[in-house]
């Protein structure tokens, strides 16, 4: 077992609500993608878990919030965003540091960071890291305590490509092993390719979780596209049966709210020619975008500067 | 606790401010306590002076109100660092998921800050008296003079670092807690006795002027100092006993405010 589970986690500052009753759970054996739009409180969330902010609500790690843990680091691994560390303590010893009262050998401080590639500047100063070298110290830190919750804010973060792939590959093997990992980014190419599940927030509050699959099932962007010259007789049918239909730039139409067996049957019924009939899966950024369109912060202003609120994707209406 | 205290001892000894700070504070009391030991060796001592005579080179001029008590101040910055360090590069979190235990942390912090200090002063205090034995052969050395510039100093220091990371932890800013540390008991406390103690409005209070907290601690290790001055005007400063309690209650109020404020704030 090695379940995260949070409860009712709130955190105000001063008038801001900024996460407020957020209930979910990681379960073993599953990467779970923390998403949500900038200052939407994932942060905020992360540190309430980890109780370095005082707020509302607990968070159990196995049963047991991580102030009560002994050893907490063999427990549950964890990388903050900010750059915690002292820039002229080598990276081993920053790593021994977080070791010893953890009561982690010295030799498993020589294993991660050789598992996060950075042997050959282990006795380097952090101040000369670059951000991507930095994060992989922090990581490397997380996986101190070989532990089996993880909780990753934004791991990607100035990792190059090689780099990503590496992080997407140690995720998978991590939750492989039957571990949880709980990791938040804003890369939402990249979070599809990671996560299995899901926590989405805005605003604060919980806007949707489970899985990435359900999720992404959920958006109104999944269509019928559909290539026909009979679209003046098949329509109308279209319509009748329930389904959306919208013409698209290039000539074909998507319908929505019908499955392709069932628009094929109507073209059929009615005779129409179909030149194409194919489903297309809404991606997990065209979900996300849909489910947290209405808490975007920041929404009225870049509705000002695009003109009409809503605009921009014109053509999902 | 064990945990924390391991935490922090690690903290310190990778860091090379530790290192730099206790070495700072050895020579300068080599150096000092030499050059006045040396001062001193030509000079005729009077059958009443020689405690502050020892006094003032053990202390690098402090036990004599020549200088304030030089190591303390440094000992102060260590003391600062401690939180200063955690604050400035964010370490803080890392601190925090590695011993979520905060009041083991800040006990851990307080007794290990407390202990370098407190030996560094033992050291430097020490190495005064050595340069006394050595540069000024014939000066006496009463035991309970020995121990009272030991104990004395050695206190004193701890107590000062221990204010300045209770500063740190409180303003959560190294340089905001350095300026403190550095200005109010040089200057501020001075300035304070003086309008105390001197001009008439103030007689009734002016006793007051004996529990300025630096100025008190300080009695714990001088022999002589500007009270002597001040006495024409009727003042009665505090023992080394009263003014080494003045000093203690100030710290450990000043521990307990940045103690609660630590467990109780965001990380």
């Amino acid at each position: 077992m090695a379940t995260i589970e949070a409860q009712g986690l709130s955190k105000r500052y001063g008038d801001k609500q900024a996460v407020q009753d957020l209930s979910f759970r990681v379960d073993p054996g599953s990467v779970t993608g923390f998403l949500g739009p900038n200052g939407s409180g994932k942060s905020t969330t992360m540190r309430l878990m980890l109780g370095l902010d005082n707020g509302q609500g607990t968070t159990t790690f196995d049963g047991t919030t991580f102030r009560s843990l002994r050893a907490p680091m063999r427990h549950v691994g964890a990388l903050l965003e900010a750059k915690p560390f002292h820039p002229t303590r080598s990276a081993r010893n920053h790593l021994r540091l977080l070791a010893a009262p953890n009561g982690i050998p010295s030799t498993r401080v020589d294993e991660v960071l050789d598992m996060v590639g950075l042997t050959s500047v282990a006795r380097g100063k952090p101040r000369k890291f670059s951000l991507g070298m930095g994060q992989r110290l922090g990581i490397a830190a997380a996986l101190l305590g070989d532990p089996h919750m993880l909780i990753l804010d934004e791991p990607a973060n100035g990792l190059d490509p090689q780099g990503i792939q590496w992080l997407r590959r140690l995720l998978a093997d991590l939750a492989g092993q039957g571990r949880s990992v709980f990791v938040s980014s804003h890369l939402l190419a990249e979070m599809a390719l990671m996560a299995d599940r899901l926590v989405v927030i805005g605003r604060g509050r919980l806007i949707a979780s489970g899985p990435v699959e359900d999720f992404i099932r959920s958006s109104r962007s999944n269509a019928v596209v559909v290539r026909t010259p009979d679209m003046g007789t098949l329509g109308p049918v279209l319509g009748d049966r329930g389904a959306y239909v919208l013409g698209q730039p290039d000539g074909s139409f998507a319908v929505t709210g019908m499955e392709p067996a069932l628009v094929g049957d109507a073209a059929h019924d009615v005779g129409a020619r179909l030149h194409e009939l194919t489903r297309r899966e809404a991606t997990l950024e065209e979900a996300f975008l849909e489910a947290t369109g209405m808490s975007e912060e920041f929404i009225g202003q870049a509705g000002a500067l695009t003109g009409e609120p809503g605009s921009v994707r014109g053509e999902d209406r | 606790m064990t945990a924390a205290l391991r935490y922090e001892w690690w903290r310190l000894v990778t860091l090379r401010s530790t290192y730099w700070l206790v070495a700072v504070s050895l020579v300068i009391a080599l150096t000092l306590s030499s050059l006045i030991a040396w001062g001193f060796s030509g000079v005729e001592i009077l059958e009443e002076g020689p405690d502050f005579v020892l006094a003032a080179i053990a202390t690098q001029g402090a036990g004599a109100g020549f200088t304030p008590l030089l190591i303390a101040y440094v000992m102060s910055i260590f003391g600062i660092l401690t939180f200063g360090h955690e604050y400035r590069h964010g370490m803080i979190r890392a601190t925090l998921t590695a011993v979520p235990d905060r009041l083991a942390v800040f006990g851990a912090k307080v007794l290990l800050t407390a202990t370098v200090a407190g030996l560094t002063a033992l050291l430097c205090a020490l190495l005064g008296l050595l340069a006394a034995k050595v540069f000024f052969a014939g000066i006496p050395m009463d035991g309970d003079d020995v121990t009272r510039i030991l104990a004395g100093m050695s206190l004193y220091t701890a107590m000062f670092a221990l204010v300045g990371l209770a500063l740190a932890a409180i303003f959560r800013n190294q340089v905001v807690a350095i300026v403190v540390v550095l200005l109010y008991p040089l200057i501020g406390e001075t300035v304070v006795q003086l309008v105390l103690v001197i001009p008439a409005p103030f007689d009734g209070i002016q006793d007051a002027a004996g529990y300025l907290p630096f100025d008190a601690g300080a009695k714990m290790f001088t022999f002589l100092s500007l009270d002597q001055a001040l006495e024409i005007f009727g003042y009665d400063p505090p023992g080394p006993v009263a003014g080494g309690v003045t000093f203690g209650v100030f710290t450990a109020v000043l521990l307990a405010f940045a103690g609660t404020l630590f467990v109780r704030r965001d990380a």
